[in-house]
């Protein structure tokens, strides 16, 4: 018997454990009763973060903003990229891109960073990096409102496109979520995927187009920036604010993506879920 | 898995033990490569080959040496860690106390951090919304629940994280040296609550050092040692092997504190020791105001002439209560070769606790003609060896030592007034 775990009718709940690890369907099960938790955790950490700060919760809109009119500026000195709206096209991505990179920064390391916690209770460890995900989900909404005002002042009124941005966010909370799952595993093995990570986005940074448009692109680098995971919903989310194309294969991608980081967390976290305490 | 469902708070351990990698370090991602080639790690059996079971509403002490296991056999019930051979059933809802206010955030009010904390035991948003006017109110923190924690004192920050754990309602509720909580009346009144929860029949697992409490509130007692289970029975027969088993390992590693007597020789060797109750049978727990018998049996290996007894009481926190030479009561001289039992009897004005006698043998000088020649002369013959024992008290007196003062000429018993109030009824 390899594993074993199980709930028994609904009265009285059961703890077996023999070694191995928890089955991944029973894994799934315990992290959706542990919703009402994740979203705890996620808005005590939203919270946290800004509460000390004296722009609060604007900081998550202003730093994205920066990035955009830093990037809009240089970009166009050095580049004649000949998109219309640019910096709202750069804001665009990158308020999607910062969700993406903030989730994976903070839910990357967080079963290791919430030690604490997680070294005196039990509940599934998935919680840790999902909750992570949804904080930055707050504060992605927040940037999204923000980026809409500033299209229209812009002269990019928003149209039926923007409904293109919810399956966007779906997509890329889906992708950042397997990613953010498995780097948090891995994280409390080898606390090296910090430094991963941080050289990951680095690089990831400059294979997405967040500052060029993918039609600027040929051969090969084409081909490598479209079949980036990260390229179909940041795609998406130009459209919804300036319209535009969303090449198939760019979403496949991320779906494919989604697909095998989704098996590879399920089988790293049944298979050391009640593990990571030990290493913490 | 075919398995029978146990009841809420029964407990069954079988063969349960856990295994630890001993790192030098955190791994790292190098290390982790390399050591899939030739992987040769320590390993260490923090628990090993251990049963257990623990039927719905036991109250069960588990006690040992720092090491011998406990926090991770509290780990595994718990379910924080998964056991590495053997199998853990456990029925119902497990509550553990370890995690007291984990995940407070200084940052956040008493109000949120309820939740928070609330949440992390496993309490649904219903649940907490149901519960949370009882928690504030046994917390005694009401009037600043919307106050950052940071503002809190110690003191309310442990009241309110022991009020949110204990009001899960969990059907095995672990105990890790939690009853240090707080001041004396939250004390009292944690401990009244433990009792509400345990007629209800939920079952407690403690663990502590302070073996007074865990005699007081369980009937049953596991002692583990080196990971494995010692013994596992009533708890005072529990208690006297835990104190044997400290008591022979802090005789072992004693170390000579630098004194005023120097250490000449081992020629008054100690062969033995008894602590004895004034029934004449060997004890490691007394009543305050008892008086106990120290035998040391001591072998001579060359003539003394005046052989003493030097004896110090230290409390838990290793102070020294009293101590006194008995250079001046010499006993009769030994010969050469001979085994006698010395004894010292002292009365034990002493308030509830662990104690230990330190004690070692020495010699002085029979042709002394003044006390400050006898002092000068005085040689200590043996290494200091300790005997753990401790004190039931009288229930009112606190501090060291029971000065048994008398409160309009009467020293109180509540144990007395406990038994009249009993009659009356």
């Amino acid at each position: 018997m390899l594993a074993s775990e199980e709930i028994a009718p609904p009265r009285v709940p059961q703890l077996v454990l023999s070694g191995g690890g928890t089955p991944p369907l029973e894994l799934i099960r315990r992290t959706w009763q542990a919703r009402s938790l994740c979203v705890i955790l996620a808005r005590k950490d939203f919270y946290v973060r800004y509460r000390r700060a004296v722009f609060g919760i604007a900081w998550t809109v202003l730093l994205p903003g920066l990035q955009a009119v830093v990037l809009s500026v240089v970009m166009s000195r050095i580049a004649r990229f000949g998109v219309p709206h640019y910096a709202v096209y750069i804001f665009s991505g990158t308020v999607l891109w910062t969700y993406l990179s903030s989730a994976i920064g903070i839910g990357g390391t967080s079963i290791v960073d919430n030690a604490s916690l997680s070294s005196k209770s039990y509940f599934p460890r998935a919680v840790l990096p999902l909750a992570a995900c949804i904080s930055g989900a707050y504060a992605f909404l927040a940037g999204l409102l923000v980026l809409v005002a500033v299209a229209a002042i812009d002269g990019a009124y928003p149209d039926q496109h923007l409904l293109l941005a919810i399956p966007a966010v779906v997509l890329m909370g889906l992708f950042s979520a397997t990613l953010t799952l498995v780097f948090a595993a891995l994280h409390v093995y080898f606390r090296d995927v910090k430094y991963v990570i941080s050289a990951l986005m680095l690089l990831w940074f400059y294979v997405t187009p967040l500052f060029y448009p993918l039609s600027r692109l040929h051969g090969w680098s084409h081909t490598l920036v479209t079949l980036n995971p990260a390229t179909g919903p940041i795609l998406m989310m130009h459209a919804s604010i300036l319209g535009g194309h969303v090449p198939g294969i760019s979403v496949v991608a991320t779906l494919v993506a989604v697909v095998i980081l989704g098996v590879a967390a399920l089988l790293l976290h049944s298979r050391l879920d009640r593990n990571f305490a030990d290493l913490l | 898995m075919s398995e029978q469902d146990l009841p809420g708070g029964a407990i069954r351990a079988q063969g349960l033990g856990k295994q630890f990698v001993k790192y030098e370090d955190a791994p790292t991602l190098v290390h982790g490569l390399l050591r899939m080639r030739h992987g040769r790690r320590d390993r260490l059996w923090a628990l090993n080959d251990v049963d257990l079971s623990i039927e719905p509403g036991e109250a069960v002490a588990v006690m040992g040496r720092n090491g011998s296991g406990k926090t991770t056999l509290l780990s595994l019930l718990c379910g924080v860690t998964g056991p590495s051979a053997g199998k853990l059933h456990v029925g119902g809802r497990v509550a553990p106390l370890i995690s007291i206010g984990v995940g407070f955030h200084p940052e956040l009010t008493g109000r949120e951090n309820v939740y928070v904390n609330g949440s992390i035991l496993g309490m649904t948003r219903a649940q907490l919304d149901r519960r949370f006017d009882e928690i504030v109110a046994f917390s005694e923190v009401e009037d600043f629940i919307d106050t950052p924690v940071k503002f809190y004192s110690s003191g309310m920050n442990l009241r309110l994280g022991y009020a949110v754990a204990a009001h899960v309602d969990a059907d095995v509720l672990l105990l890790d040296e939690i009853l240090a909580v707080g001041d004396l009346g939250f004390q009292i009144k944690c401990l009244k609550h433990m009792r509400d929860l345990r007629r209800r029949g939920t079952t407690i697992v403690m663990v502590s050092h302070n073996v007074m409490q865990m005699e007081v509130y369980c009937e049953r007692g596991v002692v583990l040692d080196g990971g494995q289970r010692l013994f596992d029975g009533p708890v005072s027969e529990a208690v006297g092997l835990y104190h044997e088993l400290t008591a022979s390992a802090s005789n072992n590693d004693a170390p000579r504190r630098p004194g005023e007597v120097p250490l000449m020789s081992d020629d008054l060797a100690i062969l033995d020791v008894r602590a004895v109750g004034p029934e004449g049978s060997q004890r490691v727990a007394f009543d305050g105001g008892e008086t106990m018998r120290l035998e040391v049996d001591v072998k001579a290996s060359v003539e003394i002439l005046a052989p003493f007894l030097s004896i110090a009481i230290l409390s838990q926190e290793g102070s020294v209560v009293y101590r006194e030479h008995g250079i001046w009561a010499p006993y009769p001289a030994l010969a050469a070769g001979e085994t006698r039992t010395l004894d010292i009897e002292i009365p034990l004005l002493l308030t509830t606790g662990e104690y230990q006698v330190a004690y070692w043998a020495g010699r002085g000088n029979p042709h002394a003609t003044s006390a400050i020649d006898l002092a000068a002369d005085m040689a200590q013959l043996s290494v200091e060896k300790r005997l753990a024992f401790r004190v039931r008290g009288r229930r009112t007196a606190y501090g060291t030592t029971d000065l048994q003062a008398r409160f309009g000429g009467r020293v109180q018993n509540a144990d007395e007034v406990d038994a009249s109030l009993k009659d009356s009824d």
